[in-house]
C-alpha cells in the first residue's frame, strides 16, 4: 500500500497540470493578469514583466487567439519550464510574402535589417523589443486621430529611450537625455506630441510604416524638410491620412481634428488662391490709381502758399519708424515661414524663425510704449471717429480718393493738429492699431509659448485656429502696408508725407482762410 | 507733551494711528495677562514652574567620572558589536582589548556633548533651556534638499509629539458623514488629545498622570503607590497635555515649554526609572530623567529612544524585549499593562528590519522634529508630515522577491493586490488584546488592585487580526476603507467582517474568559457572546437601517477611491460605558475612567463619575465647546448634533450611561514585526484557507480558482521553511 502511495507521488510531477486542452485564456490570466508579475533580472533592478493586461490583449490585433496557440511547449509545468521554450517568430504566422496582412513582412524585415537597431545591437534587438504582440494594434497607424497614433508610436521608442535601465540593458553606450540631444529643436513638447520619432529618424517608405531607423547623424535636422509645401510628413505621418481624406471630410476638417498646424506645410489651397487674388487686386488698384494720380498731378499748377505746422512729436516719429521696421521684418520673415520650402529659399527657416520671434517681441514692446504714450498725451483721441454723419463723411472722403484727388481738389476735411486723420483714416487706423495689431500680438505670443498659453487658457484644441488667425491678421496688415505707403506719397510732393514723418513738420497749402 | 498729543490727534490719520496702537497694546496685555488665567480657570488645567529633582549640579570631578564611565561603556558596547562574529571567546576578548586602544575607533565612538559641556562649563542639565543655549535654531532639510533654519523650540512645539493633535487638514480619516476630517469641514482639533479610546480606557485630560494606591501581595498589606497615565509616553512634563494649543488663540505657557523632555528622545543614557508620577502642591505630573549623565549621552535619536515609548503600542508591556517595561521607576512604579495594542514588536528578535540594524528614522525620515507616519492610516492620529510616504516600496520596489526561483515571479505578482504585511506578518504576539472589558474589573492579587478584564487575547489570523481591502483611508472610529478592485458590491466590512468575531478560537477563548468572571459577576454568557459575535445587534433595527443607508451613501464611494490592496488589520473592541444621548449608528460617545478610582475600588461607574467631573469634560457639555468643536466632532461620528445633556443629573447620579461594546471592531494597521519568511501559498489558497475570499468580494468562479490552484503541486513545501510561532 505504502509502495503504491510512493509510486503515485513520484508520478505526480509528470502529470500535466494543464492536461486538458486549454480552451480559455482566462486560465492563463489567473496569474498573468497580475499587474506586478515579474522579477528583477539584474542588480540595476531591471524588471522583466510577465504581465498581460487582459483588456489590452483582447483589444489588440492578436486578441482573438488562444495563449497556447503561440505558447505551446514548456508551459505545462509551474513555473513554466524555460529550457523547453521555443523561439516564437513573427514570421511563423506572418509569412514573408503574404500581402494579405496589410503589409509585406519581407519588406519590413529588409528595412529592419538596415536599421541602426539591428546593425548596432544584432540579436539583442528583435521585433519584440518594440512590439509587444500582446498589445499590438496595427489599427493605431490608420487611426483617424493622428494624436493617438503619435502617442502609441512614440511610447514604443520612449520605453527604452527614456528608461535608463532598459536602455543600458541593450547597450553600454552613454544614456543621453532626450531633452539635451534635442535641445536644438524648438517647442520640444509640441513636436513630440504631434510627430512621431520615426518621422525624423526613419527613412520614409511608401505604403508602410518605416522600420528603417537611421543612425542619429542621418536624422532630419533641417526644419524645412517638414516645414514646407512638400513636407516630409506627407510621406510619413500623414501618408495614410492623406488617402483617407480624399474619401472623407476633406482637408480642413481633418486638420482641425488633429489640431496640428505645421508652419510652412499647412496651407489651404483656397485660402492661398483667395489671398493671392486679393493681393493682386490691391497692387493693381494702387497701380491704376497711382498712374492716373501722377498724370493729373503733373498738369496741376503749383500752389505757392505753404503753411508749416509741427504735427508729429518726437516719440511718435520714433515709434512710427521702429514700428515700420518691425513690420517689414515680420512680413518678410512671415512670408518666408508660410511659404518655406526648397522652392523658394530666400532665407533659412530657422533664421526666419529667429527674425520673426525677435521682431515680434520688439514690436510688442513698441506697441506698449505707443499705447501708454497715446493715453498720456491724449493722442488716442485722434483715433476716435465722431459718430455724427460718419457714413456721409466716409463717403465724401472715399469720393475724394476716387475722383477729387485726380482733379487736384482740396482735401474735403482739413487736417489740423488736433485732427490729423480724415474719417477714412480714422476708421482704418482704429481697426489696425486697436484690433488687428493686438490680435496679431496676442496670437503671436500664444504661438511663441503654445504649451503654456494655448493649452492652459484655451484648452487643447486652440493651436490650429490661433495659427490661422495669426496668418490672416498678418495678411491683412501686409495689405494695409501697401495702401499706407502709397497714400503717404500722395502729399504735396511724393516725398512730403515721408519727410513730415521724419521732421515732424506738416506742410500744407493754406486754404479756407 | 500735551501739544504733541494735540498735534497727533488733530488729523484723522493721527487718530487712527493712536486707535491702532491702543488696540495692539490691549491685545498684548489681554493675551499675556488676562486670557491665560481665564483659560486655566475655564478648563481647569493648571500651569506652574516645573522643577525636577533629578536635575542636580555635578562637581567637575564627578562630571569627569561620569564622562569616563559613559565613554567606556559606549566603546565597549561598540567593540562587542564589532566582534560579534568571533567564535573564539579568547580571541574576541583580545580583539576588544585592541579596539579599546585604537585611537580612530575611540575618537569616533565618543559622545560629542561631553566635550561641549566641559568646554562651556555646563555641570547641570536644566531641561530645554540648557539645550537651547546652543540649539536656539536648527537646520531642517526639506525633501527637495532645501535647508531652512528654524527656531528649535517652535519646531518642537509644532510637532504631534508635543501637541497630540492637529487643527489642520492632513488626516487620512473620513467621518461617517462622508467628509474628510478637517478638509471638507471646519477644522477642529483632533488627535490623541481629545479622543477617548477603549484600549487605555480614558483620555488625555482625565488620565494624564494618576497615582494609584495598591496593596500588592509582596507588600503584605502595606499601601504601595503606582503611577499610571497617558503622560508617561508624551514629551510634555506639565500637569496636563498641551491643552492651550487646541484653541485658535493662546499659547502654551513658558513654564510648560520648559517641561519638555528632550532627553527621552535624544539621550543614550536615559533612565526610564525616572518616569513616574510625582505629586506637588499644584497637582500630579510625570517626572523625567534630567540628570547630567543623561545629558552627556546626547545623540540623534536611536531605536532605543523611540522604543522607550513606542514598544508599548507595538510589542506591548508584556513583550519580553521591552526595555522600558523593565525599568518601571525608582518609586511609584508605573503600572504594567497586560495585552498589547498591536502585538507586533519592533526589535532585532522579532523584526527583520530591526535585525538588519535599520533605524526607525531610515523609514520615518524626519524633517526637523517632525516625523512622518505615512500616507495611510485608519486611525485619527494626527500627522506631522501628511503626504510624506513611508512605505515598503520606497526601498523594496514592486518586485521584492528575488531569492527563490520557483516562486519569486508569482510572489511579485501578488504585490499588486497584497500588502507586504499580509504575508510577512503571519501572526501577532499571542497576548495581543482583542476584547477588553472595562465594565467587569477583577481583583489582581499580585498587583493588589482591580484591573480590566481582557476577555480575548490572540495573535492569530481571523481572531487577533483579519484581512481587509485598504486604500489608505479610515473612518472616524478606525475602520479600514477599501474595496476589491473588481468594484464588488458585496464587500461591506462595516456590516460584515468587522462587526463580529466568529472564529472557533475567538468564541472558545472568550467563553472561557467569561466563565472566570462568573465568580464576581452575574453574566448571561449567551447574551454576552451575542454582542461580541455581532456588535450591530446592540442597536435597535431602525438604527441599523440608518447605518446601512449611511454606509451606502457616504462610505461606499470612499471605499472605491484609489488603489486598494489586502492588508492585515489588528482587531479590537472594548466594552465601555457610553453616553447614550450621543449615540449614532456607529457608536456612542465613550466615557473615560478615573484611573485611581477604577484601580482602587473596582467600581467602574464611580470611576466614570469621577472622570467626567473633570472641569474640561464638564465644559465639553456646555455651549462654547459644543459650538467650537463637539458638533463638528459628532457629525464625523455619524451623529447629527452633540447633545450637551451632562451625564450626571442634579442629584449627582449618572444618567443615560450604559455599558456597550463598540458597534464595530476597530482595525489598526500593523506594519512592524515583519518576518523574513512569509506565508505559504496553501495558507490562503485552499478551501479552508485563512482568507475568506467571499467576504473579500470575489466572484464564485474566482473563488474556485483561488482555492484550487493546480500549480501548488509544484511548489513543494519541503523547499519552504515550516512556519512555527515565534512568540511562544
Amino acid at each position: 500500500m505504502k509502495f503504491l502511495q510512493i509510486f503515485l507521488f513520484a508520478l505526480l510531477p509528470l502529470l500535466n497540470i494543464y492536461s486538458t486542452e486549454i480552451e480559455n485564456n482566462e486560465y492563463c490570466f489567473r496569474c498573468h493578469s497580475m499587474a506586478t508579475l515579474g522579477v528583477k533580472i539584474d542588480e540595476q533592478g531591471t524588471l522583466k514583466s510577465f504581465t498581460v493586461i487582459p483588456e489590452e490583449f483582447k483589444a489588440s490585433n492578436h486578441g482573438k487567439f488562444l495563449c497556447v496557440k503561440c505558447h505551446e511547449i514548456g508551459f505545462e509545468t509551474f513555473p513554466h519550464d524555460k529550457s523547453k521554450f521555443e523561439e516564437i517568430s513573427c514570421f511563423e504566422c506572418h509569412e514573408r510574402n503574404n500581402n494579405e496582412l496589410f503589409v509585406n513582412f519581407a519588406e519590413i524585415e529588409n528595412d529592419f535589417k538596415q536599421s541602426v537597431h539591428n546593425q548596432k545591437l544584432g540579436d539583442k534587438f528583435s521585433c519584440y523589443s518594440c512590439h509587444d504582440p500582446h498589445s499590438f494594434k496595427v489599427n493605431a497607424r490608420f487611426s483617424f486621430d493622428i494624436n493617438s497614433t503619435v502617442l502609441y508610436d512614440n511610447k514604443i521608442c520612449m520605453d527604452c529611450h527614456t528608461n535608463q535601465n532598459r536602455f543600458n540593458a541593450l547597450t553600454d553606450r552613454y544614456f543621453p537625455g532626450l531633452q539635451e540631444t534635442h535641445s536644438w529643436l524648438p517647442h520640444q513638447n509640441l513636436h513630440w506630441q504631434n510627430v512621431r520619432c520615426i518621422d525624423c529618424h526613419a527613412e520614409p517608405v511608401e505604403g508602410r510604416v518605416s522600420h528603417l531607423i537611421m543612425p542619429k547623424e542621418k536624422a532630419v535636422k533641417n526644419c524645412v524638410e517638414c516645414h514646407s509645401k512638400d513636407t516630409r510628413l506627407a510621406q510619413t505621418l500623414y501618408q495614410f491620412q492623406a488617402k483617407q481624406e480624399r474619401n472623407t471630410e476633406g482637408f480642413f476638417n481633418s486638420i482641425i481634428l488633429n489640431n496640428s498646424y505645421v508652419i510652412g506645410a499647412t496651407r489651404n489651397y483656397y485660402l492661398n488662391i483667395f489671398s493671392f487674388v486679393i493681393f493682386g487686386l490691391v497692387i493693381g488698384g494702387i497701380s491704376i490709381h497711382g498712374f492716373i494720380y501722377y498724370r493729373a498731378k503733373q498738369s496741376a499748377t503749383e500752389n505757392e502758399a505753404i503753411h508749416k505746422e509741427y504735427f508729429y512729436p518726437l516719440w511718435l516719429r520714433i515709434w512710427h519708424w521702429l514700428n515700420a521696421l518691425f513690420f517689414i521684418l515680420l512680413i518678410f520673415s512671415g512670408i518666408n515661414l508660410q511659404y518655406s520650402g526648397s522652392e523658394n529659399p530666400v532665407i533659412d527657416f530657422s533664421l526666419a524663425i529667429t527674425i520673426h520671434n525677435t521682431a515680434g517681441i520688439l514690436l510688442t514692446v513698441n506697441y506698449f510704449i505707443f499705447f501708454i504714450l497715446n493715453l498720456v498725451t491724449g493722442n488716442y483721441k485722434q483715433y476716435i471717429p465722431k459718430l455724427k454723419e460718419l457714413f456721409k463723411r466716409l463717403f465724401v472722403q472715399a469720393k475724394f480718393y476716387v475722383t477729387g484727388i485726380f482733379k487736384n481738389e482740396p482735401h474735403p476735411f482739413e487736417i489740423t493738429k488736433n485732427s490729423k486723420f480724415n474719417p477714412l483714416q480714422q476708421i482704418t487706423y482704429l481697426n489696425i492699431m486697436y484690433l488687428l495689431v493686438p490680435v496679431i500680438i496676442i496670437s503671436g505670443w500664444a504661438l511663441l509659448f503654445p504649451d503654456v498659453i494655448i493649452e492652459k487658457i484655451l484648452g487643447e484644441n486652440g493651436l490650429f485656429p490661433t495659427a490661422v488667425l495669426h496668418t490672416i491678421a498678418g495678411f491683412l496688415l501686409s495689405i494695409f502696408m501697401f495702401g499706407h505707403i502709397y497714400l503717404a506719397t500722395t502729399g504735396k510732393k511724393i516725398t512730403s508725407g515721408i519727410k513730415s514723418m521724419i521732421t515732424g513738420w506738416h506742410e500744407s497749402e493754406k486754404n479756407h482762410e | 507733551m500735551k501739544t504733541v498729543w494735540k498735534k497727533i490727534t488733530k488729523h484723522w490719520y493721527g487718530k487712527t494711528l493712536i486707535a491702532l496702537l491702543g488696540l495692539l497694546l490691549f491685545t498684548f496685555v489681554f493675551m499675556q495677562f488676562i486670557y491665560p488665567p481665564f483659560f486655566e480657570s475655564y478648563t481647569g488645567v493648571k500651569n506652574a514652574k516645573l522643577t525636577f529633582d533629578s536635575s542636580k549640579k555635578l562637581s567637575p570631578a564627578k562630571f569627569e567620572d561620569i564622562a569616563k564611565e559613559l565613554t567606556h561603556n559606549e566603546r565597549l558596547a561598540k567593540a562587542n558589536k564589532l566582534t560579534e562574529d568571533e567564535t573564539n571567546n579568547f580571541t574576541r576578548k583580545e580583539r576588544i582589548t585592541m579596539l579599546m586602544n585604537t585611537p580612530s575607533f575611540l575618537k569616533e565612538t565618543d559622545y560629542k556633548h561631553i566635550k561641549y559641556f566641559r568646554d562651556a562649563g555646563i555641570l547641570q542639565y536644566e531641561g530645554p533651556q540648557t539645550c537651547l543655549k546652543c540649539h536656539e535654531t536648527m537646520k531642517v532639510r526639506k525633501p527637495d534638499g532645501e535647508i531652512e533654519e528654524v527656531n528649535t523650540l517652535e519646531n518642537v512645539l509644532e510637532t504631534v509629539h508635543f501637541q497630540f493633535q492637529k487643527t489642520v487638514a492632513g488626516y487620512t480619516t473620513y467621518g461617517y458623514d462622508g467628509r474628510k476630517v478637517n478638509e471638507d469641514g471646519r477644522p477642529i482639533p483632533v488627535g490623541k488629545i481629545d479622543r477617548a479610546c477603549g484600549i487605555p480606557g480614558s483620555f488625555s485630560w482625565t488620565g494624564w498622570a494618576a497615582l494609584v494606591k495598591t496593596k500588592p501581595e509582596s507588600a503584605h498589606g502595606e499601601e504601595v503607590l503606582r503611577s499610571e497615565g497617558c503622560g508617561q509616553c508624551h514629551i510634555g512634563g506639565n500637569y496636563h497635555p498641551a491643552t492651550e494649543k487646541m484653541m485658535p488663540v493662546g499659547d502654551v505657557p513658558h513654564d510648560a515649554k520648559m517641561g519638555i523632555d528632550c532627553l527621552i528622545c535624544h539621550s543614550q543614557a536615559y533612565d526610564m526609572n525616572y518616569k513616574y508620577v510625582i505629586k506637588d502642591e499644584v497637582g500630579t505630573r510625570w517626572n523625567q530623567d534630567r540628570t547630567m549623565k543623561a545629558a552627556m549621552a546626547v545623540t540623534n535619536p536611536t531605536n532605543n529612544n523611540c522604543l522607550n515609548c513606542h514598544q508599548h503600542n507595538m510589542g506591548g508591556d508584556a513583550y519580553a524585549n521591552n526595555i522600558a517595561a523593565k525599568n518601571l521607576g525608582y518609586k511609584n512604579k508605573r503600572i504594567l499593562h497586560e495585552g498589547a495594542k498591536r502585538g507586533n514588536p519592533f526589535s532585532p528578535q522579532h523584526d527583520v528590519h530591526a535585525a538588519a540594524g535599520l533605524l526607525c528614522t531610515d523609514c520615518h525620515i524626519p524633517e526637523g522634529h517632525k516625523i512622518p507616519r505615512g500616507t495611510k492610516g485608519t486611525d485619527l492620529v494626527a500627522n506631522d508630515l501628511p503626504g510624506k510616504v513611508v512605505s515598503c516600496e520606497s526601498c523594496h520596489t514592486a518586485a521584492p522577491h528575488t531569492e527563490n526561483e520557483l516562486t519569486r515571479v508569482i510572489l511579485n505578482g501578488h504585490t499588486a493586490k497584497l500588502a507586504c504585511e499580509t504575508c510577512h506578518i503571519t501572526e501577532l504576539a499571542d497576548y495581543n488584546v482583542v476584547l477588553r472589558d472595562w465594565t467587569h474589573p477583577v481583583w489582581n492579587e499580585e498587583e493588589g488592585m482591580y484591573v480590566f478584564s481582557d476577555v480575548l487575547h490572540s495573535g492569530n489570523a481571523n481572531t487577533g487580526f483579519t484581512f481587509l481591502w485598504f486604500n489608505g483611508n479610515g473612518t472616524f472610529l478606525a475602520n479600514a476603507l477599501g474595496n476589491n478592485p473588481n468594484k464588488s458590491e458585496n464587500y461591506n466590512p462595516l456590516m460584515e467582517q468587522i462587526t463580529g468575531l466568529d472564529s472557533p478560537e475567538a468564541i472558545e477563548k472568550t467563553k472561557e474568559s467569561i466563565k472566570k468572571l462568573l465568580a464576581d459577576y452575574d453574566i448571561d454568557i449567551d447574551a454576552y457572546m451575542k454582542e461580541v459575535v455581532n456588535t450591530i445587534s446592540q442597536m435597535p433595527p431602525e438604527m441599523i437601517e440608518r447605518r446601512k443607508a449611511m454606509l451606502e451613501k457616504n462610505i461606499k464611494p470612499l471605499q472605491n477611491q484609489g488603489e486598494s490592496k489586502i492588508y492585515p488589520f489588528k482587531l479590537f473592541n472594548a466594552r465601555m460605558y457610553e453616553d447614550m444621548t450621543n449615540q449614532g449608528p456607529f457608536g456612542a460617545m465613550i466615557l473615560p475612567f478615573d484611573y485611581a478610582t477604577y484601580y482602587e475600588t473596582g467600581k467602574p461607574l464611580e470611576a466614570v463619575k469621577k472622570a467626567i467631573q473633570n472641569p474640561i469634560v464638564r465644559r465639553m457639555y456646555q455651549l462654547p465647546f459644543k459650538l467650537y468643536m463637539m458638533d463638528e466632532f459628532m457629525n464625523y461620528f455619524g451623529v447629527d448634533e452633540w447633545s450637551d445633556e451632562y451625564p450626571i443629573d442634579d442629584n449627582g447620579n449618572l444618567r443615560n450611561v450604559e455599558p456597550h461594546w463598540m458597534r464595530q471592531y476597530g482595525t489598526l494597521m500593523v506594519n512592524h514585526g515583519i518576518q523574513k519568511e512569509g506565508r505559504q501559498c496553501v495558507e490562503c489558497h485552499s478551501p479552508n484557507g485563512i482568507m475568506d475570499f467571499e467576504k473579500l468580494g470575489y466572484s464564485p468562479e474566482r473563488i474556485k480558482d483561488l482555492e484550487n490552484l493546480p500549480e501548488l503541486k509544484y511548489i513543494n513545501s519541503k523547499n519552504r521553511p515550516s512556519v512555527t510561532s515565534t512568540y511562544k
